[in-house]
């Protein structure tokens, strides 16, 4: 994975000293070129392009997924099961005798929904308290700090399954939960890159000029936390697949009619002997997705290149 | 101690988090009244929150966790009858995270080159696979395939050495991977970071022989972020046992807090998340004097 990142770190970095001090003096007049020479600095990171050519793949087909000429996933053919592949199933059947490939396909909406959601709820959490701990300062830092420190400190896996499990509700309420958890990681994160900002030359400027406070923070320290902000996204989501995977493994949120990768894994791992595909096919989609946003973080660190891009939460 | 404050607070809420009446919802729809008073009466339901939670805090701390709703037994022995599983399990993971993250980080900080970028992407590969899979994984082809370890089942250390191994190995590297995978990632970078240093070099030109600079001068200053990394394994470590003792059926607390939650046995649950709590702060506790020890300039301050 690192494989790709030490050149072009360096590479960047040498763009960096020339051209960010200019281009940083008003972000929103230069902003295009500066994209543009993002988007160029991430099209050369060919592993991280591949991983997101893959990602928008399996997006594709999991948004197409009720026009493709698929079996109901959830239909069942008990003189059929534990079949290998033919041309009727191309992946095979599972214990039940549903159909693997569109069993795979529907896990991915289920997988994929469950962890944007966990994702979106870690940022409207996160994103908006980090923002006020590092402008405010003071008590209001302290005391958010404090609490992003102590729910750090907790054994975040025995603390999900205990309050998932006993809250109970379907896999919204479950995913919501997880991305409550994940929220003082993220903030602690961007607390740091706030206070960077916080710093420089520019929001002094913005202050002298008579922005409010709350302007500062929305219109320029905001739009210059973007690269841990990208970053830390693109990670998130590979944790909400992992957790999602772990908590649907074990049953809780979500529901039987339901289909996800972990649940796939989690329902059949007894086969795993008699027919090895139940399991292995489930398991690497979930480990392929992960892999390629985790990929897709790295080329994002590397591409946006400002050193403040935080590093795993 | 604010953690420690919070942690007991979450943790007293899960009585509190069960939808609707919390008694009614313990004692299931069948129970007579009587029943929904004596849940009451145990968990203190009917005086204020902030006295229900003093009452349950003492208790907890004197080792009185109340007794299971459904198994008639009091927790604390449920726990001591089933706790060695889970012990044995992570001290197991923590040795085999320690040796194997330690070893790979240095493996691939020293040797560079093609091994550098193998053991790398191979601790990326880690990273991404979760565990309940990773260790249907090591059962298919180390217990299925080749029969070297047994895929469930407990032996334990006082019964047999090889029985032990045999059974626990597999589990064991299943919680271990994923931790190894940070603590070599991160020992590696630290490594290469202080062998840019000058006292390396400085060391080097003293005519010391590689292995000594290594061991005493480079591993000594690169070992203190490996070791914060891997006392925070412990809270992966003690999630994972859950589901990996689901997994290879291992009669361990993980277990014991699956069935608490299907039959929603919240005295046995509190027990169980305070306990993982106390321990991984005492683990986060360890690693920061550990940490100091190693570096006397946090020791200064």
């Amino acid at each position: 994975m690192k494989m790709s990142r030490t050149p072009a770190n360096s590479e960047s970095s040498a763009n960096d000293t020339s051209e960010v001090e200019p281009s940083q003096v008003d972000a929103s007049i230069q902003s295009s070129p500066k994209r543009r020479r993002f988007l160029t600095l991430f099209l050369r990171q060919h592993i991280a392009v591949g991983a997101l050519g893959f990602l928008l793949l399996v997006v594709l087909a999991a948004v197409a997924a009720p026009i493709l000429p698929l079996q109901d996933p959830l239909y069942q053919n008990l003189s059929a099961s534990i079949q290998g592949p033919t041309l009727h199933h191309l992946l095979g059947t599972d214990t039940l005798g549903r159909d693997l490939l569109s069993m795979t396909i529907y896990g991915a909406r289920t997988s994929l929904l469950a962890a944007l959601e966990a994702t979106l709820v870690c940022l409207l959490i996160a994103v908006p308290l980090s923002l006020l701990a590092g402008m405010m300062g003071g008590w209001i830092d302290m005391l958010l700090s404090r609490m992003a420190d102590a729910l750090l400190s907790l054994p975040f896996l025995v603390v999900a399954i205990a309050v998932i499990g006993v809250i109970g509700g379907g896999l919204t309420t479950a995913m919501f939960t997880v991305g409550v958890l994940f929220s003082p990681g993220l903030y602690r994160v961007l607390r740091g890159s706030v206070l960077t900002v916080r710093e420089e030359t520019y929001i002094e400027a913005a202050t002298a000029v008579g922005c409010s406070r709350a302007q500062v923070a929305y219109r320029h320290v905001l739009p210059n936390i973007r690269a841990p902000l990208f970053v830390q996204s693109a990670i998130l989501m590979s944790y909400g697949l992992l957790a999602e995977a772990a908590l649907s493994f074990l049953g809780l949120g979500i529901s039987p009619n339901q289909i996800s990768w972990g649940s796939m894994v989690g329902t059949q791992f007894s086969a795993l002997q008699r027919s090895p595909g139940v399991v292995l096919i489930p398991g690497a989609a979930i480990v392929l997705c992960v892999i390629s946003f985790n990929l897709i973080g790295d080329g994002l660190r590397a591409s946006i290149g400002r050193t403040s891009s935080g590093t795993d939460l | 101690m604010p953690t420690l404050f919070l942690v007991t607070f979450i943790d007293f809420m899960l009585s509190h988090l069960l939808p609707g009446n919390p008694a009614l919802a313990i004692a299931g729809p069948t129970a007579s009244p009587a029943q929904i008073a004596a849940v009451d009466a145990q968990l203190h339901l009917n005086d204020p929150l902030v006295v229900q939670y003093w009452k349950w805090l003492v208790d907890s701390i004197h080792g009185n966790f109340g007794m299971s709703f459904v198994y008639h037994e009091s927790v604390a022995s449920l726990i001591s009858s089933r706790y060695q599983v889970t012990l044995s399990l992570a001290l197991y993971a923590m040795i085999l995270t320690a040796v194997l993250g330690v070893g790979a980080g240095l493996l691939a900080a020293v040797r560079g080159g093609l091994l550098d970028n193998v053991i790398t992407a191979i601790a990326g590969f880690f990273l991404a696979v979760p565990q309940f899979f990773l260790g249907l994984l090591l059962v298919f082809f180390f217990a299925v395939k080749l029969p070297f370890f047994a895929g469930d089942g407990y032996t334990s250390l006082g019964t047999s050495f090889t029985g032990f191994l045999k059974t626990m190995t597999l589990p064991s590297l299943t919680l271990a991977l994923t931790g190894a995978a940070v603590v070599a990632r991160q020992f590696r970078s630290e490594l290469v970071g202080v062998f840019q240093k000058e006292y390396i070099g400085f060391a080097e030109a003293k005519g010391l022989s590689s292995r000594i600079v290594l061991f005493r001068h480079a591993f000594r200053n690169a070992f203190g972020p490996a070791l914060t990394l891997l006392g925070l394994q412990v809270a992966g470590i003690l999630g994972g046992a859950i589901i990996i003792e689901e997994i290879f059926n291992l009669p361990g607390l993980g277990g014991l807090m699956i069935l608490s939650l299907q039959n929603k046995d919240i005295p046995v649950l509190q027990a169980l998340v305070l306990i993982a709590c106390v321990i991984v702060l005492l683990a986060n506790l360890l690693t920061d004097i550990g940490y100091a020890r190693l570096n006397p300039r946090v020791r200064a301050k």
